[in-house]
């Protein structure tokens, strides 16, 4: 029988170290050197792939797969506050919860930093999306499990929970979509991966007047708003807004496969439930037949 | 919005009843007669969706009342006004402590506790109630939620001839026994042992007829 903290924990020695500690650690120049650069600037999505509903035993939860980032989300049901509980309101409170997964990265030894300051950014672009006032005196709990992080972990974990917030029946001013865009000696990455969000955040102190730096923007399309701009590093305002404008650029288009998703997804639940109701017409029908016998 | 039209038009053909929506989409302007109802909001003089699911206009007092039926269950938790099914837990002689297992046809994945004062138990003759002549633990009741003065927890009324208690089962058969039949407003009878027992027993009506009565 698995110990009882097995369903909630990872079990893995937590003394572990991946082998790639061990080796030879390339300068970044050098790294920078062998990348693949974008040739031109395309705002496309990464291939994505999207499923709500994916976790039969929640009230809401999707699974998004974005290039080689995997990442998963469930809702619970809102919960009652307690007594001592301060923060009392007539809004919901939202609290979100981010793991990764010990394999998901590189270097486990930035896991519990980065889940901090993720779950702090994911709740502040999930509120403003939440009808809040519809749960006064609750909590709404979201887990998010990033299982494997090839960059954009932030925006697809967004994107995941704007999916899963609708699966969930959760009342939504909107659907949320969100991107990433980087900066890194003068070359602009869309959609960066692991490996170039680390070069950009291991960047030292001495080059640092060279503009560098990720973008992660969350937005909603048909309110037209944004509910977080997610910044690290240093640019200039321009450059600060034309990147914004290219993850919105980006965003538009992650909403047309959320959209597909989600709209199959009611159009199969709306075509199930009329069945079931001619299921029970027809049996109602039998059975009077056979009583008027 | 230009997908949003394409998709209603594709699922207008193959379901000619039923309007689709995302959240955000924009379902309509808002006037006078066209009202927001619920799954909807509304902004800037637009109708919005709030749930994913299906459009329905109810016509009302010459209103109409543009709403969202959630595909799949909603995820809801109990206002002021809404009848809900509880389960009595504990009876003392001021309250009975319930936990809330439905609301309406609504089956909470998670209950919500509740209690019913013994001034909120029937609407005549306040002082005489007894709590233990009311109810008894493992009852099921049906009940209107009370505006919430305290954060604990749900406070409940049974202040109707249509609330009160609908299952129960004698004390004698224990939980598995099977349910009492109601002989009169206030008791109610094994149909094993034939004992009676006292209880704050609803008339059973239809939901509609229910609802109507204090919302409006």
């Amino acid at each position: 029988m698995p110990p009882p903290s097995a369903s909630r924990k990872f079990m893995y020695p937590e003394q572990s170290v991946p082998y790639s500690v061990y080796i030879k650690q390339e300068h970044p120049d050098e790294l920078f050197a062998k990348l693949e650069k974008p040739g031109k600037l395309q705002l496309e999505e990464r291939p994505t792939f999207l499923k709500v509903g994916a976790l039969a035993t929640v009230k809401g939860s999707a699974y998004m797969e974005y290039g080689k980032t995997k990442v998963m989300t469930s809702i619970e049901p809102p919960r009652e506050l307690n007594k001592q509980t301060k923060k009392i309101g007539t809004l919901g409170l939202v609290t979100c919860t981010l793991k990764y997964a010990p394999f998901a990265v590189k270097d486990p030894a930035c896991i519990p930093r980065k889940e901090t300051s993720m779950a702090l950014a994911l709740k502040k672009a999930l509120e403003p999306v939440i009808c809040r006032h519809e749960f006064p005196y609750f909590q709404l709990e979201i887990k998010v499990l990033i299982i494997d992080d090839d960059g954009c972990a932030l925006s697809t974990a967004i994107n995941c929970c704007g999916a899963a917030l609708v699966d969930a029946g959760i009342a939504t001013y909107d659907l949320i979509t969100a991107s990433t865009v980087c900066k890194y000696k003068d070359v602009e990455f869309v959609n960066p991966n692991a490996v170039i969000e680390q070069l950009v955040s291991t960047i030292t102190n001495s080059e640092s007047d060279e503009e560098h730096g990720i973008v992660v923007t969350a937005s909603l399309a048909a309110v037209d708003q944004i509910t977080e701009c997610f910044q690290k590093g240093y640019f200039k305002p321009e450059t600060l807004q034309q990147l914004t404008d290219h993850t919105l650029a980006i965003n538009e288009r992650i909403l047309d496969t959320v959209r597909y998703v989600l709209f199959n997804k009611v159009k199969t639940l709306l075509e199930k439930e009329k069945e079931a109701r001619e299921v029970i017409e027809t049996i109602n029908a039998i059975t009077e037949s056979t009583v008027a016998e | 919005m230009e997908i949003d039209s394409n998709n209603e038009k594709s699922i207008n053909s193959d379901n000619a009843e039923a309007i689709l929506c995302l959240p955000g989409q924009r379902l309509c302007l808002s006037e006078e007669t066209t009202v927001a109802g619920q799954g909807t909001y509304e902004r800037g003089g637009y109708i919005y969706a709030t749930l994913a699911g299906s459009v329905q206009v109810k016509e009302k007092d010459k209103c109409k009342y543009i709403e969202v039926k959630c595909a799949g269950s909603q995820t809801i938790v109990p206002v002021a006004g809404d009848v809900i099914t509880a389960r009595v837990l504990q009876v003392n002689q001021r309250f009975a402590k319930c936990s809330i297992i439905c609301i309406g046809d609504h089956i909470l994945e998670r209950t919500y506790r509740g209690i019913v004062r013994k001034e909120d138990v029937r609407a005549t003759e306040k002082d005489r109630v007894e709590m233990y002549k009311s109810f008894r633990p493992g009852d099921v009741i049906l009940a209107r939620v009370l505006p919430q003065t305290e954060l604990s927890c749900y406070q409940l009324s049974t202040a109707e001839n249509e609330l009160g208690v609908v299952v129960a089962t004698s004390s004698e058969s224990g939980a598995n026994g099977p349910p009492m039949v109601p002989v009169s407003w206030t008791e109610m009878q094994c149909p094993n042992t034939l004992v009676k027992e006292p209880r704050k027993v609803a008339k059973i009506v239809a939901e509609s007829s229910l609802k109507t009565e204090k919302l409006t």
